[in-house]
């Protein structure tokens, strides 16, 4: 195209389409188009405000009713010398500490690590323009997504009951040296299974934005795993068991 | 036809008597009339401070319960709540390893209402974490990261990291076993690296692991130092980073042209077609 636009107004259209809009609708009087806002738009006043003070007023309520039923947890004063069996991290957390029993470096620090820098770089890795303000793309988006949900959850579903019966690295050789742990446990295991994963997906269905639907359905789901085992299964020593009452000692 | 104000109404200054002065405290506050026309639900909007964040109109799509699900706005409410309280709470609270946990107790036990308070606090932040974590969710399987939109995503993750910061740095305050025993984990993560020193047998010379403990501690054991920086963190740093952090969310926001939306036209930096 080569219409002649004046620097300031092409400035101002960064990142927004152009508006057909604006203070210059708020004429006196009725015009034609009353009731039906330009590009299917509706004021703001008051029908979004309606919603958002009724979000803010369900969760407050929600908020007050958990507090009034259940109180927050408060044990005994900390003590370094009676250590906490099994000493566990907020709920979030808990998936990673699933990992770190083999190596803190990775399951801690790198794994979280890349997966911060792989969510912070999603944008720019799919970069297609396609199956935008659609859930899920579209129905391919749909079917990779329950595949890829199925296969991260028998990988570390499985990865755990591996572990569980049958140990790891150091179980099977007590004299390994711990760079090889590091690099190969089960936190390692899982990144390379999305990498592989979604090259995969790309090659099948030639889109990046089911490759970043494979990675990001991979990362929630193994999430969701790690963080379930963690919170319901482990007990003292961070043993695996299905349900606190069989923790020894009587707890 | 009267006379009319830039906003409309007919200037105070020509009613006289007491009913003329309130009209005029009034308008000088709220001034526009009352929301019933296309102008004065504008004016409602862009005259207020806090609403003017939002748009004068909003795409119909944006409003579609079924579409962000709530999901931000419920961020940013679990957050409000969380500073309301966490101010009640900071009242009452004392960072020191001696005072800590009996501040705590006493909130529980004897200020009235203190329990509730804290309650809500801490049922507030778990549910903070869960919503932000289905806000990502709800962005990404809507393909909303794209259009112009990246780099908002990527204020996203910084305000994911900030939310789990928040949460977790406020876990050691109430200063009980179950605080002490899970910051303990985090910080031997941080010493993490001396797997590696140690293993290439390195450690002696860069402890790097060490180091990180220290900074995140203030000393090699979770103690009184440890217990003021997180405080430190939990009440100033954090809340402040993550609160610019928000505005600068929602008005990406309003620069990308309100959410994400079928159909919408793709549109490139700068004005330039992709
Ligand atoms: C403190 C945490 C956060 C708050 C308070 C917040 C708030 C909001 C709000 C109110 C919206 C408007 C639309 C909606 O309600 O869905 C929004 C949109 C958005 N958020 Fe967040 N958010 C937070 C965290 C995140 C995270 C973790 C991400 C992603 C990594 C993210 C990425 C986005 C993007 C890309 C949009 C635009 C969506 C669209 O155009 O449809 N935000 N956010």
């Amino acid at each position: 195209m080569s219409v002649a636009v004046k620097p300031e107004i092409r400035r101002e259209r960064a990142f927004t389409e152009p508006k057909t809009y604006g203070l210059m609708a708020l004429a006196r009087g009725k015009t034609a188009a009353v009731d039906k806002g330009p590009e299917d738009t509706v004021p703001t006043w008051p029908t979004v405000m309606i919603l958002e003070i009724t979000l803010l007023m369900g969760a407050m309520a929600a908020m007050m009713i958990l507090s009034l039923l259940f109180d927050a947890p408060l044990k005994e004063i900390a003590n370094p010398a009676v250590p906490e069996n099994p000493a566990k991290a907020p709920w979030y957390f808990l998936g990673l500490q699933e990992l770190v029993g083999y190596s803190a470096l990775m399951g801690g620090m790198i794994i979280p690590l890349i997966v911060l820098i792989g969510l912070a770089l999603i944008p720019y890795l799919d970069r297609e323009s396609k199956g935008i303000g659609q859930w899920f793309s579209g129905s391919t988006g749909k079917r990779v997504t329950l595949r890829t949900a199925v296969f991260s959850f028998v990988l570390s579903a499985g990865l755990v009951a591996l572990t569980v019966n049958f140990g790891w690295l150091r179980s099977w050789f007590p004299e390994i040296n711990q760079l090889v742990i590091i690099a190969i446990n089960p936190g390692t295991v899982l990144v390379v299974g999305v990498v592989l994963w979604s090259l995969l997906v790309v090659r099948q269905t030639k889109s990046r934005r089911m490759g970043a639907i494979a990675v990001f359905t991979f990362f929630l789901v193994s999430f969701v795993v790690l963080t379930w085992v963690a919170t319901f299964y482990r007990g003292p020593n961070w043993d695996f068991y299905w349900s606190s009452s069989q923790w020894p000692g009587g707890h | 036809m009267m006379e009319t104000h830039s906003t409309g109404i007919k200037s105070e200054a020509e009613i006289g008597g007491v009913r003329g002065l309130l009209r005029h405290v009034y308008r000088s506050v709220i001034r526009h009339g009352y929301p019933d026309t296309p102008r004065n639900r504008s004016l409602v909007i862009i005259s207020n401070l806090f609403l003017h964040i939002h748009s004068v109109r909003v795409h119909k799509n944006s409003l579609r319960a079924g579409y962000t699900l709530g999901l931000g706005v419920l961020s940013f409410v679990f957050f409000i709540i969380l500073a309301v309280t966490g101010v009640i709470l900071m009242v009452y609270y004392i960072p020191s390893p001696d005072q800590a946990y009996d501040r705590i107790k006493d909130l529980e036990f004897v200020i009235p209402g203190g329990r509730l308070i804290r309650n809500l606090h801490r049922w507030s932040a778990h549910g903070m974490v869960a919503v932000v974590i289905l806000h990502m969710a709800r962005v990404f399987y809507t393909g909303s990261y794209k259009n112009g939109r990246e780099f908002n995503w990527v204020v996203g993750i910084v305000l994911l990291v900030l939310t789990l910061g928040l949460s977790y740095s406020g876990y050691l305050l109430p200063w009980d076993q179950l605080a002490f025993w899970a910051v303990t984990i985090g910080a031997n993560i941080a010493a993490s690296p001396v797997e590696l020193t140690d293993a290439l047998g390195i450690t002696e010379y860069a402890d790097i692991g060490g180091m990180t403990k220290r900074l995140l501690l203030g000393g090699n054991e979770v103690g009184a130092d440890a217990l003021i920086r997180f405080y430190v963190l939990h009440c100033v740093v954090l809340p402040l980073a993550a609160a610019v952090g928000i505005g600068v969310h929602f008005w990406r926001i309003r620069k990308d042209g309100g959410l994400s939306r079928p159909g919408e036209k793709a549109h490139g930096h700068n004005g330039e077609a992709p």
